[in-house]
Formats: C-alpha cells, sequence, structure tokens
C-alpha cells in the first residue's frame, strides 16, 4: 500500500476531529471512543446520566463505513471462536482505563495536539501498557486462532449499528437524547456521520491502530519498522494524525498549550498513567485499540463484535458505579478499577500463556 | 515458572494488596452517583416549598438595588435551608463579587457548579459562565499577586488549586 494511504488516514482523523470539535463537539473530544461510547450507552438505556446520551453517528459512521469499505474490498471476512468472553472483559477494562484517563488513545492525541500537556503522561503509560502486553505476547500469549464462522454472525455489529442509526435518525421515543452536558454538544448529526464513515471506511483499509503503531517499534525494532510497509505505515499515519491534528487545532483556534486548566484533564497524573498503562496492556492483549475493535468488528471480526459489546456495557459502569476520571480528580471507585483491572489483566497474561513458547500465529499476522 | 509468572505474581499481590488498602481507607464513597444527577431527590424538595423562588428572586432584587446586607441575611438563611441547592451559593459568590472580593465569589460559584453544573452549561436557562469566567480571571490576578508576595501562603495555594479546577470546569469536557 502507498505511503499515501497513511498520510490520508492521518489527515481524516486529525482534521476530522478538529473540524468535528469546532462544530460543537466537546472541547478536544472530535472523536473519542470511549467518551461516545458512554454516550451511545446512555441513549439506549444501559446508564441514566441525563449528560450523557447521545446516539453519536460517528460511532455507528465508523462500524458502518468498515463494513461498507470491506465489503466493497472483497475483505469482509467473518471470524471468531479467539476467548470471546476474555476479550468481552478487556473491553469493559478499556473503558474503565480510558475514562480514567478522559479519553481513549485518539483523543490522547487531540489533547496532545491540542496543547494539553498533562496529557504526555498517557503516552508514556500507553507505551509502558503496550510493552507489558507485549512482554506477554512475546513469551507465548495466545487467546485461540480465530477461526471463519458462519457470514451471518459477522453481520450482527454492522446491522446492530444500521438500527441504533435508525433508531437516531427517527428519534424514538426510548432512546435517550440529551438537553445538556457532554451528550447534547454534538456537531451536525451528518457531518458527524459522514466523518464516521470516512474514518471507519479508510482506517478498514490502512488498518490503522494507536497501540499497533507503538507496539511494532518494540516487538521488531527501529530497524525492522523500516523495512516492513506495514509497521512504517502505521507509525506514518500516527505522525500524520499528530501533524494534522496540531495544524487544524491552532488554524481553528483550538490551541491552548499548557499544563492548567485544559479541557477534559485532571492533575490526576498518576492515575492517568495507569489509566492508560491498562489501555495499551489491554489492547495489545486483544490485538488492537478501541478505534480498531470498532473498525475490526466492522469488517467481520465476531471478537472485536464482543468487544464492542464488551466497551459498550464497560461504559455502562463507569457511569453507573463513577469510575471515571473528572475535574477534580480520579474516584476512588475509579482507582479501585484501574488497580483491579490491572489486576485482571496480569491473570488473564499468565493463564493464557504457552509457556516455552514464542509468538503466537495469530499475533504473527498482524499485530494490530 | 519463568521470570515472567514470577514478575507477574509480584505485580498480582502488589495490586490487590494497595487496592485492600484503597478500599480500607476510604470506603470508595465518592462514587458519582450523587453528583451525577443534580438534584434528582432533591428538587423535589424545592418543589414543595414555594417560598424558595420568592426568596431567590427577592434576594437577586436585593443584589441588583444594592442591599447587599440586606441580600447577605437573606441568602445565608436560604444556604442554610437549601444546602443542597446551587442558585443560593450563585447569589452568595454575586454579594462578594459586589464586595469587590472575586477570589471569595470564586469559591462559592465552585460550591455552585458543583451541585449544579448547569451554571457553566450554554445549553440551559440558568448558564452564568460568561460571569464565572470572569470572576475567575480576576481571581488569579489577586491570587498570583499574592503568592508573588509570600509563595509559602498556604491558603492561597489552596485558593491556585481550586482556580485551575474553575478553570477546567470553564474549558468543559466531554461528561
Amino acid at each position: 500500500m502507498k505511503k499515501r494511504n497513511f498520510v490520508i488516514m492521518g489527515a481524516i482523523m486529525g482534521v476530522g476531529s478538529f473540524v468535528l470539535s469546532y462544530f460543537g463537539n466537546p472541547a478536544n473530544t472530535g472523536v473519542c471512543v470511549s467518551c461516545f461510547m458512554e454516550n451511545v450507552s446512555g441513549a439506549i438505556g444501559l446508564h441514566d446520566n441525563v449528560r450523557m446520551q447521545y446516539l453519536r453517528p460517528e460511532i455507528l459512521g465508523i462500524v458502518l463505513g468498515a463494513f461498507a469499505w470491506s465489503v466493497y474490498r472483497k475483505d469482509f471476512v467473518t471470524t471468531g471462536g479467539s476467548s470471546p468472553l476474555l476479550r468481552f472483559m478487556v473491553g469493559v477494562l478499556l473503558i474503565i482505563g480510558c475514562s480514567v484517563f478522559i479519553g481513549c488513545p485518539v483523543k490522547m492525541v487531540l489533547r496532545i495536539a491540542a496543547g494539553d500537556v498533562g496529557a504526555l503522561v498517557g503516552v508514556v503509560g500507553l507505551i509502558a501498557g503496550i510493552y507489558i502486553g507485549l512482554e506477554f505476547v512475546e513469551n507465548g500469549f495466545q487467546l485461540g486462532k480465530p477461526t471463519e464462522t458462519p457470514k451471518a454472525s459477522g453481520y450482527v455489529i454492522p446491522a446492530f449499528m444500521l438500527f441504533l442509526l435508525i433508531l437516531g435518525v427517527m428519534k424514538a421515543p426510548f432512546i435517550g437524547f440529551s438537553e445538556k452536558g457532554g451528550g447534547a454538544m454534538h456537531a451536525p448529526f451528518l457531518l458527524s456521520l459522514g466523518l464516521g464513515l470516512l474514518i471507519g471506511g479508510w482506517a478498514q483499509h490502512t488498518q490503522f491502530c494507536v497501540t499497533g503503531g507503538i507496539a511494532r517499534v518494540f516487538l521488531w525494532g527501529p530497524r525492522e519498522i523500516m523495512n516492513c510497509p506495514r509497521s512504517t505505515g502505521l507509525l506514518v499515519s500516527l505522525a500524520s494524525f499528530f501533524v494534522f491534528a496540531l495544524v487544524t487545532s491552532l488554524l481553528t483556534g483550538q490551541f491552548s498549550f499548557g499544563l492548567y486548566g485544559q479541557p477534559s484533564s485532571n492533575e490526576s497524573y498518576g492515575w492517568a498513567f495507569l489509566g492508560m498503562l491498562l489501555v495499551g496492556f489491554g489492547s495489545v492483549l486483544i490485538r488492537g485499540c478501541p478505534l480498531r475493535q470498532l473498525v475490526s468488528a466492522g469488517q467481520g471480526d465476531t471478537d472485536a463484535g464482543v468487544t464492542v459489546f464488551g466497551m459498550l456495557v464497560g461504559a455502562a459502569f463507569v457511569q453507573n458505579w463513577g469510575l471515571g476520571g473528572n475535574s477534580s480528580g480520579t474516584p476512588v471507585t475509579a482507582q479501585v478499577a484501574i488497580l483491579f483491572g490491572l489486576l485482571l489483566l496480569f491473570i488473564v497474561g499468565m493463564v493464557n500463556r504457552k509457556r516455552g513458547y514464542g509468538i503466537a500465529p495469530e499475533y504473527q499476522l498482524g499485530l494490530d | 515458572m519463568d521470570r515472567l509468572d514470577r514478575i507477574s505474581t509480584g505485580a498480582i499481590v502488589v495490586l490487590a494488596v494497595w487496592a485492600v488498602v484503597l478500599l480500607m481507607f476510604n470506603g470508595g464513597g465518592q462514587g458519582a452517583s450523587k453528583d451525577r444527577l443534580p438534584g434528582k431527590g432533591q428538587e423535589v424538595q424545592r418543589y414543595i416549598d414555594p417560598n424558595f423562588d420568592t426568596k431567590l428572586a427577592l434576594a437577586k432584587k436585593l443584589i441588583a438595588s444594592g442591599s447587599i446586607e440586606q441580600a447577605g441575611l437573606l441568602v445565608d438563611e436560604l444556604l442554610k435551608n437549601y444546602a443542597f441547592e446551587g442558585q443560593p451559593y450563585m447569589l452568595k459568590g454575586d454579594i462578594f463579587l459586589r464586595k469587590q472580593q472575586p477570589v471569595q465569589a470564586m469559591s462559592q460559584y465552585r460550591k455552585a457548579i458543583d451541585l449544579n453544573p448547569d451554571f457553566l452549561d450554554k445549553k440551559t436557562t440558568v448558564f452564568q459562565g460568561k460571569k464565572i469566567k470572569k470572576t475567575v480571571d480576576e481571581a488569579q490576578v489577586l491570587i498570583d499577586e499574592a503568592l508573588a508576595e509570600n509563595p509559602g501562603n498556604e491558603e492561597q495555594k489552596e485558593y491556585k488549586k481550586m482556580l485551575y479546577y474553575m478553570l477546567r470546569k470553564i474549558a468543559g469536557s466531554c461528561s
């Protein structure tokens, strides 16, 4: 694949995200899988926070865009059977980790591009988590090789998202629509949906993944990276994402350099570090960051589909049990959730290891 | 058991002990459910007392007319009886602002927005974000001046923390 495609991927993410926040999405939250998952789970009644209910067209668009593009390119292959319940649990944990940091890896990049110096602690946490995850992958960790399954199961997640999209367009009475708070802040529907479709389609094409790009540096080393088009591509996408996001935030007046008073931030840097560590660790174990899980679910990966449902449930836990960070810091409940989340990942890592065995084939095929 | 197993076991033990200690000493009481739905159970109490809105309106009139002392007495009474409502704290902040004490005003506004984030939400009818932001900006100047004179002043350091909190709240978030 040409490098140009990876640059375009980053450009879509970077420019698109800040355009969305310029036109109404919360500050530095043009695209954020965890925040938006909390909105979607509230909209379908999984939690009752009246400020966090909106069927975010971006999320629905990402899955549907990936689905449409994969069908068009004949990439749609239904696979599954690689420890779905464990993936569900990791999906729950990913959203908890993101919520403590106040943003997924995509929003982490957006926060930094908008001048939030404090978000850098998330980068360190994410890298540390990826490194720990890779230690397990390199030492025989495996969740089982997915196999091809009947086509119908691959359609479940795209169909579910399409169903939600229809409910959203019809404004079904049982769907929650926030009239205030973060859920009420959104860009025009068609713009959000269009960008979601574009991100989903192009991310399917380029297999964009924030954690995957970083993981490959650790796994294969810088020299290998330069010779592996896929690894180079992922890093080019990440770099392009950051540069385009930075330029767009500057051009649209959304850039505000500093450590204090930033949107979606707090001073719990230690917990933010651990939150992103949890996300990096978990993402490596299930092969992909939260965004990648959405895209994979759209292209027929039913294991990723189960993870997406896990993320929805995790989003509900975050809201119902107060497991996310907020402006005043990280609540004790969230701190305990992070510690138990990490503990669970270590247990998952230990019990799924084949001692004396190297990298499992499913990870060698493509560490997304 | 290889090296990774030993490290993992150690990590699991540390994390488990850490989590248990946190739970034992904090009780996990800072859940979101209390402040997440402002006034869910409390607004009922407000509605059964029609005097609240009347007194609130009177206090606003008193402040507007410059009767700060009288307004202060009324607002103190409201705060005593309706400590769960954000409006009286906003009025208390307004009184401090009238007295040209923006730091104290900011402190009251903080209490108000903690009870009711709608004061910073443009989509609501009670939005007072511009006034709060202006107050915070004024408070910042005073706090910075005080800290420049005496960097060890603990009270001003606390105000500075509050200032950062207010700046984050004004900047907004996804929640």
